[in-house]
């Protein structure tokens, strides 16, 4: 019967009530490690000051509250959604909110963690930006794209660490650049 | 560090409030953009600028942005804000009505007065909840963050409160990595040198409210129509007469919840939205100022209740005080108990602040209002990766630290996958902040009282507090029995 109602459903929401479980499940084991390790934490001064006892006490009871959400989900048909969801996962459409997010995550971290090691801030900004707007602002054309991308990384740069001062993160930025070479030339 | 409250009124304060207002005016209007994602990304923008400075921006860019997510909920049926949900239900069909420029002058007129009743309680009370707050023990600390992060995750948690208090933990247990407080030992920490002052939760902020609201505003394909006339936007004075005994009641409402840790501004709205229905018998989604001026009281006057445990105890009432306890802290301002004595003038100088800022508010807004109708227009997909960089840059500037960079990421790509499963982010937060008070005045009750914990029974705050954490989760649970037992008789119903 439960099986039946399942696959009437929308793929969509039946992948979300199987990821609910693994959300659940995850907090489960978040909770048992910190429970477990909290014994093995030094307590200098005897257990009355141990510095693991308030990890322990929220490890274990976060551990049961997260047994409890997942025994709910498991009871509204978690576990087959996510038998269900695993199996559909390669067929799924890729305009749903899903995908639209793992592809913004994958790009936001390309961003962050490996183009910034490599490029001035404003080239790993603007390769970030127009990948992003290619992707998502596909109702606009090419060069609207390209200009958007060009200036929000220049206005950013030069607003926070032209007139504030502020560091960017990155190896280095334009701005920067531009400001040492004409303090080098005025000097 | 002292404060003089004159210093609000000086040129360089007003003409940062002036353009806080503005910015946070347009920010809050902007679809997707959340106050405490206006708060969160500017905090570590603000790092580098004198305190008065910084907090006199930041309070007028959150007293903005609770104003103008009303903007786009009436106009455009999309709420700026979270908060402004119960404002889009009663202003969006006067929108339709050609009274949407009525209805967001009456929004701005109730928002002043919102705030105003949040400053005058904030004002009065706050003799009051220092005094108390001075005579607590350890015990009563403890007990005042559990307190604290119970009703958060009972409130928040809708029909499954479990889900908020398991965010609550969650936020302790993350507090609790690095050297404890106490005797210095590392507590998961894996020697991994960066985790040894604990996880900042400055970048936990900024990662739930920048980058978790711009992947789902990002996952979700919107697209607005803005009406080509507003009409006339100043509403008549008249109103204040017609809808007095409303505000009244929404001022009660907003700042009582305010000073609820971890209520928002948008339970306010729509308790204090629901109770005006209930007060004038009227469908307020049918189109109704009252709806509107209603639902902005208590948004706006959150502000003001949200500071009262936020300034005197240290627990933040909401979210954007959480915030704003982040920003105080990058300026070595602690708040709590001893504010007078630490920060001599603080108080007066805040109080100060959110007068200008109200000001500030009412006036930029007239200027504002119709060209941010034109940003409206403005594409999410441009937007919310302008606010990924913003959310990068923010928790940069706060440490230079690329460490930190990592926890907004990844706290962000959390935070989005409980937002989709309905976790709630607000006792998250809550605990990470209380978590490192939780864990020192636990150890110290239990150190302090050994061998006479009996004498813990005998102590009526205790046991006001005590009652109060075991009646949060009894209340909790209740409802949630109580929403389950209604949605099996809704679902038998469609069956039938």
């Amino acid at each position: 019967m439960m099986q039946k109602d399942l696959k009437e459903q929308p793929e969509e929401s039946q992948r979300e009530k199987g990821s609910s479980l693994l959300v659940s499940g995850g907090l489960m084991l978040i909770s048992g490690f910190v429970f477990v390790s909290s014994f093995f934490i030094p307590a200098p001064e005897g257990w009355q000051t141990a510095p693991g006892m308030l990890p322990m006490l929220l490890g274990g009871s976060l551990f049961i509250m997260a047994s409890v959400i997942s025994w709910e989900a498991i009871k509204n048909g978690a576990w087959i959604s996510l038998k269900q969801g695993f199996r559909g996962i390669g067929e799924s459409d890729p305009n749903t909110p899903l995908w639209r997010v793992v592809v913004a995550i994958l790009v936001v971290g390309i961003f962050y963690f490996v183009l910034l090691r490599f490029l001035l801030f404003e080239i790993a900004a603007f390769l970030f930006l127009m990948t992003m707007l290619q992707i998502f602002w596909t109702e606009s054309k090419f060069w609207h794209r390209l200009l958007a991308s060009l200036l929000i990384p220049f206005t950013i740069t030069v607003s926070f660490h032209g007139i504030f001062g502020i560091p960017m993160p990155g190896e280095s930025n334009i701005v920067q650049e531009v400001l040492f070479w004409w303090k080098q030339k005025g000097s | 560090m002292s404060f003089d409250w004159t210093y609000a009124f000086s040129f360089p304060a007003l003409l940062t409030s002036a353009i806080g207002s503005a910015l946070g005016i347009i920010w809050g209007a902007m679809p997707g953009l959340s106050s405490n994602m206006a708060v969160a990304l500017l905090v570590g923008f603000t790092y580098k600028l004198p305190p008065e400075i910084a907090i006199i921006f930041l309070i007028s860019v959150w007293v903005g942005t609770e104003f103008g997510g009303a903007i786009s909920a009436i106009l455009i049926n999309i709420p700026g804000t979270p908060s402004a949900v119960p404002t889009q239900m009663a202003g969006y069909p006067l929108a339709l009505r050609g009274e949407g420029g009525l209805a967001i002058g009456t929004a701005l007129m109730f928002s002043m007065i919102g705030n105003w009743a949040g400053l005058i309680v904030l004002v009065s009370l706050v003799p009051v909840m220092i005094a108390i707050a001075l005579s607590f023990s350890v015990w009563e600390m403890f007990l005042l963050v559990m307190l604290g992060v119970a009703i958060s995750g009972t409130l928040t948690g809708r029909e499954k409160p479990i889900k908020g208090w398991a965010m609550g933990w969650l936020g302790l247990m993350i507090a609790m990595v690095g050297k404890d407080l106490i005797h210095g030992v590392e507590r998961y920490t894996w020697d991994i040198n960066e985790l040894r002052a604990g996880i900042k939760y400055l970048p936990v902020l900024i990662g739930l409210f920048g980058l978790t609201e711009a992947l789902n505003v990002l996952s979700k394909k919107q697209h607005a129509a803005v009406p080509n006339d507003i009409g006339r936007v100043f509403p008549p004075l008249s109103l204040l007469k017609k809808y007095w005994k409303s505000a009244l009641r929404s001022s009660a409402v907003g700042t009582i919840i305010g000073a609820i840790p971890g209520a928002g501004a948008n339970i306010a709205a729509y308790v204090s939205y629901t109770l005006g229905e209930q007060a004038t018998g009227r469908k307020f989604s049918e189109g109704d100022l009252e709806g509107v001026v209603c639902s902005e009281v208590a948004n706006n006057a959150n502000v003001g209740g949200g500071l009262l445990p936020t300034t005197t105890l240290g627990i933040p009432g909401n979210s954007s005080s959480a915030l704003i306890i982040a920003a105080l802290s990058l300026q070595g301002i602690i708040v709590g108990p001893n504010i007078n004595n630490d920060h001599p003038g603080f108080m007066l100088f805040l109080y100060a602040t959110l007068l200008v800022a109200n000001f500030f508010m009412y006036t930029t807004a007239f200027a504002v209002v119709r060209p941010s109708v034109y940003l409206l227009t403005m594409p999410a997909a441009v937007v919310m990766p302008t606010v990924m960089m913003l959310a990068l840059v923010g928790t940069f500037a706060a440490s230079y630290s690329t460490f930190d960079v990592s926890v907004m990421f990844f706290s962000g790509v959390f935070g989005y996958i409980l937002l989709r499963h309905g976790y709630p982010f607000a006792p998250l937060i809550l605990g990470v902040i209380l978590g490192p008070m939780a864990d020192e005045n636990l150890r110290k009750t239990i150190w302090i009282f050994e061998g006479k914990y009996h004498e813990l029974l005998f102590r009526p705050v205790g046991i006001v507090l005590f009652v109060g954490v075991i009646w949060s989760f009894y209340y909790g649970i209740k409802r949630s029995k109580r929403e389950s037992q209604r949605l099996d008789l809704d679902a038998d119903r469609i069956s039938k």
